[in-house]
């Protein structure tokens, strides 16, 4: 019998001589993702458990309406965002093989994101917003903040590749430079004041709504993946030419599929049927990316056993495969029928926003930290958050599946609404179950950040940077 | 830094180095192209069944053609063959199941009145005999908040929930206040309330709808008889 979380785990030997004005900058992007994760899906939890108990109080700024945009936004631009662009400073500047072009622009970008999100919060709880556009509730001043710290780090990102030393621009770099541009371009379009309301505040909606999570979150996280897998297994990539096709089907796929969050609805019917072809063409992207890491990963069976960040990333990458196959099918007509409106689409949401992005932001953040700052976290810990995280998220999603399901079928059966209702009660105590047991590892999570910030003595020992050292 | 390009056992050459990740360029899988096949096949197929052939309906197509398939418009509603479904226990007890999924939320377990109007005084908003009633469910007062059933129900199911009203009418169960035109279709004939379209189905005498009428209130006097007459011209 293994017992999986007292096999110990490979002990961080190498500790990387990394410059250390990039390691403050990273831990300090990395420990507010920390807090924001913490925050955000405390919130989550509480209208989790809203669902269960209605009544649980009366106090305006805890209201459904206001809470959950606070979740939301908090947990995309607070904890994701944090989290990804921590660890894509890191990647950038290494795989460049170049110090970082500016640390100060790094630091004004991080402050910039704090600000939007603690203001935006505070402005959703007071009731404050920009009408119910999901992910862009928060009203356009607050926004600007948040796109001027991507506009910063992309500047920032763009002169340290060019500035590179090495001759290709390694895959990674492709994904996050693609994810931060596009979602410049995104954070504009969706706030331009004509597409506030009427028609096109729909149509922009889909396609905002999507590229959010299929511009931002995800390129941005592969790209991490394609730095963390193969450097944490010590392998090489399996195939340039799969990684490449994925980018790139990835970039003129994804663009045209925002329509199928409006099937049935207004929008041309012929535009519905592009969004519905170019969703299943996704399956393309997504095969050719998770085979390519599969493959990589292919006989490391000892490295996901033997260390504690692969585990996150090897879930991150199957889930990235279930969910996205999960949204394919749900953007075919007689399947969404069933499913729009309800939990189900709220299942797809986590499998992919956590099961796929939070794990691999974590598979980095565990992978990266202790080498940077030759601290480790303890390994029972470690390995808590992970299956606490693990099996609540699977009860989030099974149990949101299963209900959704139940649910489309009761209103397609023309039943009454309540039925549906009652129906649903107990899916929802499961999806609070679960919740609890990822919210208890966020805790640990912040907690095993906090042991891995680098000590005041070795700040010292690591003055000065020179050179990056030649591959070892 | 162009670090020497070795031969890596499992997969094969490699062909870029960075920061000490090797990158190898092993062909595409022949299995993955089955992907791209069958996203392909499966894109012209499905534009084709629902953009050029228009196999596929519309939402706009498929909802006439549920609103054809429920059959019978409120037009050509037959009031006779309401009047026998009002005196046949098998449909308002098949009615009765209908109201109670559907209707009880608006309108009260006993038909009371809820959100909607109590059924069983004698005033209606929308008119009481039995086509009306028909016509009224069937059609819905969508801007008032009752939704139309025709298309959701159907036919039958509408006739039988009319059946099961018809049979309230006038019991007077005690709930909201009545509301609307008194309507008194029973005997006294001349019923005051009566729109159109009632009167032009009755074409020449009382119609059968209001025959009917007359034989349930008659047929079941009971509390109804008091009201009756007070709401009487
Ligand atoms: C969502 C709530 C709702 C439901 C469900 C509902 N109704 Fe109604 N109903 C109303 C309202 C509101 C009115 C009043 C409309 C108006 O003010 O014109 C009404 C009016 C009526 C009338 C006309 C009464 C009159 O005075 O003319 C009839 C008959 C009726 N409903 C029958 C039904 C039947 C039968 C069902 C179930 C198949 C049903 N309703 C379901 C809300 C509802
Ligand atoms: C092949 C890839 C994918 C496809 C085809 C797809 C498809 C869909 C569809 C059809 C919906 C709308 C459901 C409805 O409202 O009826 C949806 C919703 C959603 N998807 Fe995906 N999905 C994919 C991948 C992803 C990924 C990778 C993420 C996260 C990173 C994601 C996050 C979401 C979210 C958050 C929603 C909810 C949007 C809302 O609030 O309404 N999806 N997806
Ligand atoms: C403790 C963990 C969490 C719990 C209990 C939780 C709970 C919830 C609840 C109750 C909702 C509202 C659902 C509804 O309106 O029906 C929600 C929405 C959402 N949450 Fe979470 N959440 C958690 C973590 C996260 C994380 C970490 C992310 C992203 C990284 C996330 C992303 C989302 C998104 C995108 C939505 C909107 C879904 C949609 O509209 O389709 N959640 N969550």
């Amino acid at each position: 019998m293994r017992r999986p979380l007292t096999v110990a785990k490979a002990p961080i030997d190498e500790v990387i001589d990394a410059d250390h004005q990039l390691t403050r900058l990273v831990f300090a992007f990395i420990t507010a993702s920390a807090v924001w994760l913490v925050f955000g899906t405390l919130v989550g939890l509480y209208l989790s458990l809203k669902f269960r108990w209605p009544e649980i109080d009366h106090v305006p700024w805890l209201t459904f309406g206001r809470l959950r945009p606070i979740h939301t936004n908090t947990v995309f631009w607070g904890f994701a965002s944090n989290g990804m662009i921590g660890l894509a400073y890191y990647v950038v500047a290494r795989t460049s093989r170049q110090r970082l072009h500016s640390y100060k622009l790094g630091w004004i970008s991080l402050a910039l994101i704090q600000i939007s999100v603690v203001a935006g919060d505070i402005c959703l709880a007071a009731g404050i917003n920009n009408g119910a556009q999901e992910y862009r509730e928060y009203i356009w001043p607050v926004m600007a903040l948040f796109a001027g710290a991507l506009v910063l780090t992309c500047y920032n990102f763009y002169w340290t590749i060019s500035n590179r030393t090495t001759k290709e621009i390694y895959i990674s770099n492709w994904y996050i430079m693609g994810a931060l541009l596009w979602t410049i371009s995104l954070a504009t379009i969706a706030y331009l004041p004509f597409y506030q309301y009427g028609f096109a505040e729909t149509a922009i909606q889909g396609y905002y709504m999507h590229q959010g999570v299929g511009m931002w979150f995800t390129p941005m996280v592969l790209g991490l993946t394609y730095y963390f897998l193969p450097k944490l297994l010590n392998k090489p990539i399996y195939s340039y030419s799969l990684g490449v096709l994925a980018f790139w089907t990835q970039m003129v796929f994804y663009t045209m599929i925002g329509a199928h969050h409006f099937l049935y609805s207004p929008l041309p019917w012929w535009l519905q049927t592009v969004a519905i072809l170019f969703s299943i063409g996704m399956l393309v992207t997504v095969v050719a990316g998770t085979a390519n890491f599969l493959l990589t990963m292919k006989g490391s069976g000892h490295a996901v056993r033997n260390t504690y960040a692969v585990p996150f990333l090897l879930v991150g990458v199957v889930y990235y495969f279930v969910g996205s196959a999960q949204g394919s099918f749900e953007a075919l007509r007689s399947l969404n029928m069933i499913w729009h409106f309800n939990n189900y689409t709220i299942g797809h949401s986590h499998i992919t926003m956590y099961g796929f992005v939070t794990f691999l932001i974590w598979g980095g953040v565990y992978g990266l930290l202790p080498r940077l700052s030759g601290r480790e976290a303890r390994q029972l810990f470690i390995g808590m958050h992970f299956w606490l995280a693990f099996i609540g998220v699977l009860i989030y999603g099974v149990s949101l599946s299963i209900g959704g399901t139940l649910q489309g079928l009761s209103w397609l059966a023309g039943k009454p609404f309540e039925d549906s209702v009652t129906l649903m009660a107990p899916y929802w105590l499961w999806r609070a179950i679960g919740g609890t047991l990822m919210f208890g590892s966020h805790l640990l999570f912040a907690y095993n950040v906090w042991c891995m910030l680098p000590s005041k003595s070795r700040d010292e020992a690591v003055e000065t940077y020179t050179e990056v050292p030649s591959a070892s | 830094m162009s670090e020497g390009k070795r031969y890596d056992e499992i997969q094969g050459k490699i062909v870029h180095v960075y920061d000490g990740i090797e990158e190898a360029d092993n062909d595409l899988p022949k299995w993955w192209l089955w992907t791209l096949y069958g996203a392909i096949v499966f894109a012209i197929g499905y534009w084709f069944y629902y953009q050029e052939f228009r196999i596929g309906k519309t939402p706009v197509e498929a909802y006439e053609a549920a609103a054809a398939a429920s059959a019978t418009t409120t037009a050509d509603i037959d009031p006779t063959k309401l009047a026998e479904a009002a005196t046949n226990p098998q449909a308002i007890a098949a009615g009765q199941g209908v109201f109670a999924t559907n209707c009880a939320v608006c309108h009260g377990d006993k038909a009371e009145g809820k959100i909607g109007p109590n059924l069983t005084d004698d005033r209606w908003l929308h008119g009481g005999s039995g086509v009306d009633i028909y016509r009224t469910i069937f059609e819905g007062v969508p801007s008032k908040g009752m939704p139309n059933w025709g298309p959701t129900l159907g036919a039958k199911s509408v006739e039988d929930v009319t059946a099961y009203v018809m049979s309230l009418r006038g019991t007077n169960v005690p709930g909201k206040p009545p509301e609307g035109e008194p309507w008194s279709g029973d005997a006294a004939g001349g019923a005051p309330a009566e729109d159109t379209a009632a009167g032009a189905d009755a074409g020449s005498g009382p119609s059968a709808a209001d025959t009917n009428a007359a034989d349930t209130n008659a047929a079941a006097p009971g509390p109804a008889s008091p009201a009756t007459p007070t709401n009487a011209p």
